[in-house]
């Protein structure tokens, strides 16, 4: 069954079926082909799949994400970053670094990153000279910061897909986030001087820093009570999203004054919809889980990597590669809980904790968004930059090393993932 | 002849004393009728919750389960989980692995729901853990927040001891014990230790206020189209697997006792259950009409 | 479809709103009165799926669902209409299949109740035949208008 869901996923998929339908249409053919379980069993998987209670944390934080991001939170946050690390050379690339390290604070989804950070970012930095597709690079690869500084919609749906703490999870992302952030500003630096790029004329004041901080502090405080919440046991991670729910609501209705009704309204329809996109995928993902959980195929994925007895290092490698090639083609939510519940087996079986291989999953699956054909943020990069993908892609290379870099890091060192959470949990 | 595929779920880890029970039932399947069945395992939820397994069950994407929902399948079965209905191991004995006349009836009502009982399981008495206060009758529990699970006749008969019982799901027990949202709560000892409560509390009563059992079913459809000269070697074969399993059980928490004060938990042994009695009676008046009277004194008198 | 859409926009975002107030009430009831709801996380579920089915709808509506077009946009013209034709057949064919078996299990789930709110599970699975159905619809009218248009690829 599994061979026929996956030929027929292809197909579907490359013919522009949308990936969501496409996996539940090969898991169609696969039941009509087996003719052992009844098709009833799809729907009824279907549904069962997003009938969870941690998962309700998705569109609460989306919904907490969206009010921050749809207000001026974006721009405190820049102000801040610019006061921060403008006056180094490269001012305005690590200005967009730091702003989507604390943008990600906020927000759990990259794409929402690269619209807020990069539609106030590029044209600033094309003001000063830096060339858009340098600008775009910067914003694409800076942005799945997003997914690893918690709070981190993948983050969410892996710990819902294998049953590990979301808690745990969140603050696994926290310190590669970070490597990423501060070695993407490295990457900046160098090119900076290479390219030319300028900064700030001066160092910010005291004064300005201390007004830039008084504007964001508010809206940095969203994380921290978050993870507050969910790392002291105190709420659920589902719990903790309504806490950042109401939090944005009183930041933008409240303190900054910045909705009308009509807004609001807007935004948590636009919410519900950016909700359903993803967890439609989970449903029908949990169909093709369904299947490979009753086939017994991880045990067999198990023996066959004992039998080619290659090494953990090999089969982590192995199995890095294998994502890579993956998340060029499928999207982020889609390819990790449809290979989560796969490839965790193996890689337990290689000495990996469960902690660190989604967050290895997810920084390598991150890549997939700024990876052509098919990438999310690629796109919308493009789309706000206003430049050509592939031009796009050939600037993004170096700072895609460092993203690389840092996936091996998360492989290899397990305590750059797990020391943190390995002191609350 | 062809081999029948026979696929069995539980939500317990795989190293859990159902795998006994399933290792047995496998074990004297394959020594009676050797080469006739292919039992699949699909341990720690990997299917589902046990919500879906008996939805699947009657769609037959599933052939059978162990698992412990009863009102959920009829409300008479909450008979099951009332609390103070069973005196002690071997009156759970009697009710349900005698073959008596109570058991029948019990089987019976799964059997018009759409489930085949093959035998049934136990995880334990459960007993009473507080983070100090010594719990020796029902009078002790006045105002003590404790965690129960979110059955309604323990939320009445907690109330009626004079506690306020919160329910709480099971994930969430330990970092509200440890926060003190709640400073109480109540369980087998096999899960006092695997979640490792005995941290986070300081005494446990041995109260034994109540016993959950776990049934061991197949789909009826399933059932009815096994060949004749199978079924009874089925039902032999689950029931030897249960009496192992409820004897590991048993055993266990019985040596998890002792464990447990050796974790540093103050174990008080003195405790007069028949205090609990008299509430216990107030959540049997709650639930007749949805039960019946005579089921609860049928369970209640079984010998 | 497009009342449709607008009335659906209306009723997923409503069952946001009460999403996020069925949540709050949970943790203000544990927290605050230090009591706890019974459908704490039941009722939060219900609203999930519901949720996600009906924003399905939405979605392929305004085909915000995640597709791979690459390569039937960088077909040409006449190859590219038809691979979109067939992949809306598949789509359509997968929604009737949905309708059809969502609805045996609806009526299947009438007799099995919910752990909390003690109401058959049929109701909460109704989302699914009833978004399936309208996505199904809408795919009709993808499929006509890919017909009769002459024009390549996806209406948009
Ligand atoms: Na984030
Ligand atoms: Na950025």
């Amino acid at each position: 069954m599994i061979l026929t869901i996956f030929v027929v996923f292809f197909i579907c998929l490359f013919i522009g079926v949308p990936i969501a339908i496409a996996i539940g249409s090969a898991a169609v053919a696969a039941f009509y082909l087996d003719g052992t379980f009844p098709l009833a069993q799809i729907p009824h998987k279907m549904v069962n799949g997003v009938y969870s209670f941690p998962l309700v944390a998705v569109p609460l934080f989306i919904l907490a994400g969206s009010l921050a991001g749809e207000t001026s939170i974006a721009q405190r946050l820049v102000r801040l970053a610019s006061a921060l690390v403008g006056h180094i050379r490269g001012g305005l690339g690590h200005v967009n670094v730091a702003s989507s390290m604390f943008f990600g604070g906020i927000s759990g989804s990259a794409v929402a990153d690269t619209a807020a950070v990069g539609s106030l970012m590029i044209p600033a930095m094309e003001k000063q000279g830096y060339s858009r597709e340098d600008a775009g690079a910067i914003t694409i690869c800076s942005s799945t910061i997003g997914i690893l500084i918690p709070p981190s919609i993948p983050m969410v749906l892996y710990g819902v897909t294998v049953g590990t703490s979301i808690g745990a999870l969140f603050l696994a992302g926290l310190v590669p986030g970070i490597l990423v952030g501060l070695l993407l500003m490295v990457t900046v630096y160098v090119m900076a001087k290479r390219k030319g790029w300028p900064q700030s004329e001066r160092r910010a004041p005291v004064g300005e820093l201390w007004e830039a901080f008084k504007g964001a502090i508010l809206s940095l405080l969203l994380p921290v009570f978050l993870l507050g919440a969910i790392v002291t046991g105190l709420t659920t991670a589902t719990e903790a999203g309504v806490i950042g729910v109401v939090y944005a609501l009183f930041l933008a209705g409240v303190v900054y004054r910045e909705y009308s009704f009509r807004q609001l309204f807007w935004i948590t329809v636009e919410s519900a919809v950016n909700t359903a996109v993803p967890l439609f995928v989970v449903a029908t993902t949990s169909v093709v889980a369904w299947v490979v959980a009753i086939e017994q195929f991880p045990a067999e994925l198990v023996s066959f990597f004992t039998e080619l007895d290659i090494g953990p290092i090999f089969v982590l490698l192995l199995m890095n590669l294998f994502l890579l090639v993956v998340g060029m083609f499928i999207d982020l939510v889609p390819a990790l809980i449809l290979f989560a519940p796969i490839l965790l087996p193996v890689a337990v079986a290689s000495g990996m904790d469960p902690i660190q291989f989604g967050t290895m999953m997810v920084v390598n699956l991150g890549l997939g968004l700024v990876t052509p054909p098919v990438g999310n943020c690629l796109y919308v990069g493009a789309a706000i930059a206003k430049v050509d993908l592939w031009k796009l892609v050939r600037a993004s290379v170096p700072f895609l090393l460092v993203n690389v870099f840092v996936l091996m890091l998360v492989t290899y060192v397990p305590a750059v993932s797990t020391f943190l959470p390995s002191l609350f949990f | 002849q062809d081999k029948i595929t026979m696929r069995i779920a539980h939500n317990m880890p795989e190293a859990h004393s159902y795998a006994l029970w399933l290792g047995k039932f496998k074990e004297v399947l394959e020594e009676k009728l050797p080469g006739r069945f292919d039992v699949k395992v699909f341990p720690a939820a990997q299917l589902g919750t046990e919500t879906e397994y008996l939805e699947s069950m009657q769609l037959g994407t599933l052939d059978g389960a162990i698992m412990g929902r009863h009102g959920q399948i009829d409300q008479r079965l909450d008979v099951l989980n009332l609390p103070m209905i069973y005196r002690d191991d071997a009156h759970v004995d009697a009710v349900l692995h005698s073959g008596s006349e109570v058991q029948e009836r019990l089987d019976g009502i799964l059997f018009e729901r759409g489930y085949k009982v093959l035998a049934w399981g136990e995880l334990g008495f459960r007993y009473i853990t507080t983070n100090g206060k010594e719990v020796r009758n029902a009078s002790d529990l006045q105002g003590l927040d404790i965690r129960v699970p979110n059955v309604q006749p323990w939320l009445t008969a907690f109330k009626a001891w004079g506690a306020n019982p919160t329910p709480l799901p099971f994930e969430e027990v330990y970092s509200a014990l440890q926060q003190g949202v709640v400073s109480a709560q109540e369980n087998p000892p096999e899960n006092i230790w695997t979640s490792k409560f005995y941290e986070v509390q300081k005494t446990m009563s041995l109260t034994g206020h109540a016993n959950i059992p776990s049934q061991f079913v197949l789909s009826r459809g399933y059932w009815e189209k096994l060949p004749e000269e199978t079924r009874e070697v089925v039902l032999d074969a689950a029931r030897q697997g249960s009496l192992i399993q409820v004897a590991a059980a048993r055993q266990a928490n019985a040596d998890l006792v002792a464990r447990l004060e050796a974790e540093g938990l103050t174990i008080i042994r003195d405790v007069d259950k028949e205090s609990f009695r008299a509430g216990a009676e107030e959540s049997y008046k709650a639930s007749e009409a949805t039960i019946g009277r005579d089921l609860i004194d049928a369970v209640l008198q079984a010998q | 479809m497009r009342l449709v859409n607008t009335i659906l926009r209306a009723v997923i975002g409503l069952l946001i709103a009460t999403l996020v107030v069925s949540v709050g009430m949970g943790v203000f009831y544990r927290y605050v009165l230090k009591e706890s709801l019974y459908w704490a996380t039941e009722v939060p579920n219900v609203l999930l799926i519901w949720i996600v089915f009906l924003g399905s709808v939405v979605a392929f509506y305004e085909k915000r669902h995640i597709a791979f077009s690459v390569l039937a946009e960088a077909l040409p013209a006449p190859l590219s209409r038809l691979i979109c034709i067939i992949a809306e057949i598949i789509v359509l064919g997968f929604f009737v299949i949905m309708l059809v078996y969502g609805w045996q299990i609806v009526t299947q789930a009438m007799n099995s109740l919910s752990d909390a709110l003690k109401i058959p599970r049929g109701y909460f699975y109704l989302c699914l035949p009833i978004s399936a159905a309208l996505m199904a619809a809408c795919s009709v009218e993808n499929l006509v208008k890919l017909v009769r248009h002459p024009a390549p690829g996806r209406p948009s």
